[in-house]
């Protein structure tokens, strides 16, 4: 060990930083912050033209498609399944959305040009929404066309979901978890984990991975409630690790902590009849006295949707299972194995099938699994 | 070389930013340069890093107990983000990024860094953060989203696959 930390500071060496990176960085913190207001104009004019694209089109065009409330007569009984979309790193330092198939087999690049992560379908299949980055890494929620075209954006942040009756995106910001009008109006947070909104990403809690309800009234979400310190193996000090929840915002009702026994939590979905909810995660070690070195990893797990008993469906066989979607007419689950391996199975864990899905240069995240669109009418 | 830990700052009143960059960069930018393999991605993370804490300085000065920490997770947040989702970037870096900066020439002095090259990026990022910068498999996992579990299972492949091709080197 000591060997490699030796190898590791000769080679480190070689690395001189740039001279004056200090002025390279004051260079950078200039030039961001005219390109934040040349984007915020870029922003602003979308905005507007978007609303006025948005009163012609509705003044003129009254059979433009719109996605439909659950019941409505506009909606199919059994939604029939359509592409799994994703992202995944293309090319090198890229990411993109993608979509695929699973009839066809055919994979098709949806996004060019920034990196873009976190995807959603419209609940009828016509658009996407995703999120990429800006710069100092901040992320914008961009809605487009089902094929990529026609990107505008609707509110800064990431994991964007899209609510089943199209009307409005949930996301996340701050720690929190928003919601926007797909028209860009109305952002609002429903979530508050914590006080200052400033510890993203550093001190708990904060939320992420939102998923709506299919009724619309409620979202599924995950938290990290806190961090802890456990001693360390060795008996040298202590480490830290973490406590996560995953919770449900209801629109009408108390925020409901569905378990907090589990930790490195992912994406969540429910089932299509809104009594399941599918998320990954491993077991948390915060309540426990000390730490262990047995591994952890993240499993698909399945739990009621009003809380009860977590049902693993993929083995734990040390891969890290990560984000997971369920099927629009709710046959299949489909997660990512080990980051690399888009795969379905059945609802109980059985029949899993790897896509065979090229996972790029890194590794596959999402996927988010959308209903056919419909075809265009003659 | 010692990792440069900014505790003593958090006893200082009068911690600059521009005293907490000089003190912190060079490591920073050193050790993202193993990760990455690129110098001009290392110094695209370093820098977001820096502005993202420089956009809150204050803040972090006020509530922040380790700011080193802070940065390292931040960094590593940009890190991620790039290789996965999660956060930081330089949308013009496949069009800035040359052929060739150098690396090639450092790996063909150093069997280490030619190794690492066979490494996934988790592989090469757990590993620097913790054999490199003397990171827990806790703390790791803190800053690149993953549990300690997976930050020690990755570090373990790594160093079986780093082994692996010294073996071969030297064979």
């Amino acid at each position: 060990m000591d060997d490699l930390k030796n190898e590791l500071e000769r080679a480190a060496r070689h690395y001189a930083p740039p001279p004056d990176a200090l002025g390279r960085l004051d260079d950078k913190k200039a030039r961001s912050g005219r390109n934040d207001k040349v984007g915020a104009m870029v922003v602003g004019l979308a905005i507007v033209g978007a609303l006025i694209f948005a009163f012609v089109t509705i003044g003129t065009q009254k059979g433009t498609v719109q996605p439909a409330a659950g019941g409505s007569d506009d909606v199919a009984a059994t939604p029939v399944n359509g592409d799994l979309l994703y992202s995944k790193s293309a090319e090198p330092a890229t990411w993109h959305i993608f979509s695929y198939d699973p009839a066809t087999g055919k994979e098709t690049q949806l996004t060019t040009g920034s990196r873009t992560y976190g995807s959603d379908w419209s609940p009828d299949g016509t658009q996407i929404v995703y999120d990429h980055e800006r710069p100092l890494g901040y992320e914008e929620i961009v809605i487009a066309n089902a094929d990529g075209s026609d990107p505008r954006t609707v509110a800064s942040g990431q994991d964007p979901a899209w609510s089943p009756d199209g009307t409005e995106i949930a996301y996340v910001e701050d720690s929190r978890i928003w919601v926007v009008n797909t028209d860009g109006t109305n952002p609002h947070h429903v979530t508050t984990p914590g006080s200052d909104p400033d510890a993203q990403n550093y001190e708990a809690p904060y939320d992420r991975n939102p998923a709506w309800s299919p009724d619309g009234t409620a979202i599924a979400y995950t938290r990290i409630a806190a961090f802890g310190l456990v001693p360390r193996p060795s008996g040298n000090g202590q480490a830290q690790v973490s406590r996560e929840e995953l919770r449900v915002w209801h629109e009408n009702g108390p925020d409901e902590v569905l378990t907090s026994d589990y930790a490195a939590l992912g994406e969540v979905d429910w089932s299509p009849d809104g009594s399941t909810l599918v998320f990954t995660g491993g077991p948390t070690l915060f309540d426990q006295s000390g730490m262990t070195d047995g591994l952890i990893w993240p499993r698909v797990l399945t739990m009621p949707s009003g809380g009860g008993e977590v049902t693993p469906l993929t083995p734990d066989n040390q891969t890290w299972a990560a984000g997971v979607t369920w099927s629009p007419d709710g046959t299949l689950i489909a997660y990512v194995d080990d980051n690399h391996a888009l795969v379905t199975m059945w609802p109980d864990g059985t029949h899993r099938h790897d896509l065979g899905i090229d996972p790029g240069g890194d590794a596959i995240i999402g996927p988010s699994w959308g209903v056919a669109a419909p075809s265009p009418s003659p | 070389m010692e990792l440069i830990r900014s505790e003593s700052f958090t006893e200082e009143a009068s911690l600059t930013f521009e005293r907490f960059f000089e003190t912190e960069h060079d490591r920073l930018y050193r050790a993202l340069c193993l990760v990455t393999r690129n110098r001009h991605e290392a110094e695209e993370i370093m820098q977001d890093a820096f502005l993202a804490m420089w956009a809150r300085w204050d803040r972090i000065t006020q509530k922040v107990d380790d700011p080193t920490a802070y940065l390292y997770r931040t960094a590593m947040n940009a890190f991620r983000s790039r290789h996965r989702r999660a956060a930081l970037a330089a949308r013009k870096a496949v069009r800035l990024i040359p052929v060739d900066d150098g690396i090639s020439r450092i790996e063909e002095q150093e069997d280490v860094v030619r190794a690492l090259a066979s490494l996934t990026d988790k592989q090469r990022a757990a590993i620097v953060l913790t054999n490199f910068l003397d990171f827990t498999a806790e703390e790791a996992g803190g800053f690149l989203g993953l549990s300690p579990g997976a930050i020690r299972t990755l570090a373990s492949r790594g160093r079986t696959e780093l082994r692996r091709q010294a073996g071969e080197d030297h064979g």
